[in-house]
């Protein structure tokens, strides 16, 4: 897919698992503004059994950011689910 | 300092970096890979090995602010951790903290402080396997 029009999704820990990938090639609809909520609710209606949104910290380009956060084309989208180190 | 290795973690080496000259005591916690997960039962589901995976970037920068934060906090001279990245087996040591201070007090709780804070806070995840095939991603063990 053309970087222009799309993002990249990055999945950890369990969340690789859950859909079965470490990346997602993700699609942008022209003139739809989102952000990551938007973005990880799409996902887990893929995947109800995926944590919900409350467990998880988003990420712009390994930078932590807020749910209402936007992206555009060629980002890297991160969803970090729960530490579980030590 | 805060760092991820994927090789052993060396103790000896790190305890260097916490020596000081001021610091009359030291406390060191090390976390080792253990043979069972702590709610399971089943002999079958006994652990053989664990794999550990970070977010590099963002681990390592959250891990040197829970160090700095650590030092502002207590009355300490240094502050050291390190967490192994990997594949691990059994009593391979997966995390070690170390902090030195005038007196013992600070020492204990800042070694706490900083363990129990990397747990929450640094985006590692543990993975174990099984002897019975199966594996599973643990939940936080706060």
């Amino acid at each position: 897919m053309n970087s222009a029009t799309t993002i990249t999704i990055e999945l950890y820990g369990q969340l690789k698992d859950t859909f079965a990938a470490q990346t997602i090639e993700h699609r942008l609809e022209p003139g739809v503004p989102t952000n990551v909520q938007q973005l990880y609710q799409a996902l887990r209606a893929q995947q109800p059994n995926a944590p919900q949104q409350q467990q998880i910290r988003p990420i712009i380009n390994d930078t932590f950011v807020e749910w209402d956060a936007g992206f555009q084309a060629g980002d890297v989208i991160g969803f970090l689910p729960p530490a579980s180190g030590g | 300092m805060f760092t991820l290795s994927e090789q052993p973690i060396d103790a000896q080496a790190l305890k260097a970096q916490v020596k000081n000259p001021r610091s009359g005591g030291f406390v060191n916690f090390e976390g080792w890979v253990r043979n069972h997960n702590k709610t399971a039962q089943d002999e079958t589901a006994a652990v053989t090995e664990l794999h550990y995976e970070a977010h590099e970037k963002l681990a390592q920068q959250v891990g040197q602010q829970i160090i700095d934060q650590a030092m502002q906090q207590f009355d300490i001279n240094a502050a050291v951790c390190c967490h192994r990245v990997g594949q691990l087996q059994i009593g391979d040591m997966a995390i070690w903290v170390g902090v030195s201070a005038d007196h013992r007090q600070a020492a204990f709780a800042a070694c706490e402080f900083i363990l129990n804070q990397t747990k929450a806070q640094v985006p590692i995840w543990k993975k174990e396997h099984y002897k019975n095939g199966d594996s599973g991603w643990v939940e936080a063990n706060l």
